[in-house]
């Protein structure tokens, strides 16, 4: 990765991929800088405090699209999971994961113009991890994703997951069940499970209770399990370690 | 040096020399002003307090390990005090072109903002923390 054009960024927000609709997107975070100069000093100095999260996203309006629909119908809903993958979501890609809250959606447009659709989410008290993606993309058979070589859980640190389920299809109760395994070795000769999520049977998110360290292992993988007869889910899961 | 066209400036970030993802720069030197005009001055008297200094940049975009994301998604998560070295021309320091040393921490931070089909970049100011140094030995 180097120096790019934005072309193949992620946005996924409770289960959604509102990628496809959207063709600008900001992600920015704050914490509030609290000056605290003492006797002393020659310069001011400060702290920095509670943090939070401003997204803001738009696109085109397009009331069939799920993602749209949903945002229409939902905004205002909290606690709602999201994923920004800035560059791509490739397996290995940076991924930003937090919970929104206090969405703004509107549409509007110009008679002969495209209709225009915007949104804005707000932080809901759970901070931004930044992590990579262990799983991405439609899957229909068992699979144990490749290693990635994300390092180890410090004693002081968290182990998070996200899980993104964006779409489901098939008959008897197509159904995917991922974990997140670390390893000592990218072989994954002796894997441990480290998060295991709710099974999933449809389009949703999962964030998964943070797991403390200090875990030694440096490699990690995503093993998605899949059932159902003619299944096909498409899954999107993120790791970080912070 | 004489006037010059800004075209290679240096930048550090911690440990790390970013040089070659810069697209604008801005060092920004300030102290707090407080009025002590009194009676008798023939002119607005002020002193001056603290140092405010800031450095303001606008960085090409790049998520690749030890790189843009991760140096300034680090200094933001961590509020850790971070250096930061800058010289208008990427040379040797000299009197003529002096290496402006301070630490700093930054606020906020944009991982990502602009529109498809743009280049990735990201603008980012630091609020320095410690008296600036202006370091001109080679």
């Amino acid at each position: 990765m180097a120096e790019h054009v934005i072309k193949d960024t992620k946005i996924l927000i409770g289960g959604f991929d509102y990628s496809p609709g959207l063709n600008q997107v900001g992600l920015t975070l704050k914490k509030a800088p609290k000056p605290d100069p003492a006797f002393g000093d020659g310069a001011q100095s400060i702290a920095l405090g509670l943090q939070t999260f401003e997204l803001i996203y738009s696109g085109y309006l397009d009331m069939n699209a799920n993602n749209q629909d949903e945002e229409q119908t939902n905004w205002g809903e909290v606690d709602t999971v999201l994923t920004i993958c800035p560059e791509n979501v490739d397996v290995e890609a940076i991924a930003y994961c937090t919970k929104k809250a206090a969405s703004e959606t509107s549409w509007d447009g110009t008679i002969g113009d495209k209709a225009a659709f915007s949104g804005a989410a707000f932080s809901s008290g759970q901070g931004v991890v930044r992590g990579l993606v262990l799983a991405s993309g439609e899957k229909t058979t068992t699979v144990n994703g490749a290693a990635v070589e994300a390092g180890a859980v410090g004693a002081t640190q968290y182990l998070y997951g996200v899980l993104h389920i964006t779409g489901v299809s098939g008959t008897d109760n197509p159904t995917a069940t991922v974990k997140i395994q670390s390893a000592p070795a990218s072989n994954f000769a002796s894997p441990t499970d480290r998060i295991e999520f709710t099974a999933s049977t449809e389009v949703e998110a999962q964030w998964a209770t943070p797991v403390a360290g200090e875990i030694t292992d440096t490699f990690w993988r995503a093993v998605v399990t899949i059932s159902g007869t003619n299944p096909s889910l498409t899954v999107y899961c993120v790791m970080a370690i912070q | 040096m004489a006037e010059f066209v800004l075209k290679n400036p240096y930048l550090m970030i911690g440990t790390t020399e970013v040089s070659e993802y810069v697209r604008e720069i801005s060092v920004e030197l300030s102290k707090s002003q407080h009025e002590s005009t009194a009676s008798g001055d023939g002119a607005g008297n002020f002193l001056m307090g603290l140092q405010n200094n800031k450095v303001t940049v606008k960085l090409k975009q790049d998520y690749a390990t030890n790189k843009i994301d991760a140096l300034l998604y680090a200094m933001w998560n961590t509020e850790v005090a971070t250096a930061i070295n800058v010289r208008a021309v990427n040379t040797t320091i000299a009197a003529t072109n002096p290496e402006y040393q301070m630490s700093a921490k930054i606020p906020d931070y944009s991982p990502i903002n602009g529109a498809v089909d743009s280049l990735a970049e990201v603008s980012v100011t630091f609020i320095c923390t410690t008296v600036l140094t202006l370091d001109t030995t080679p």
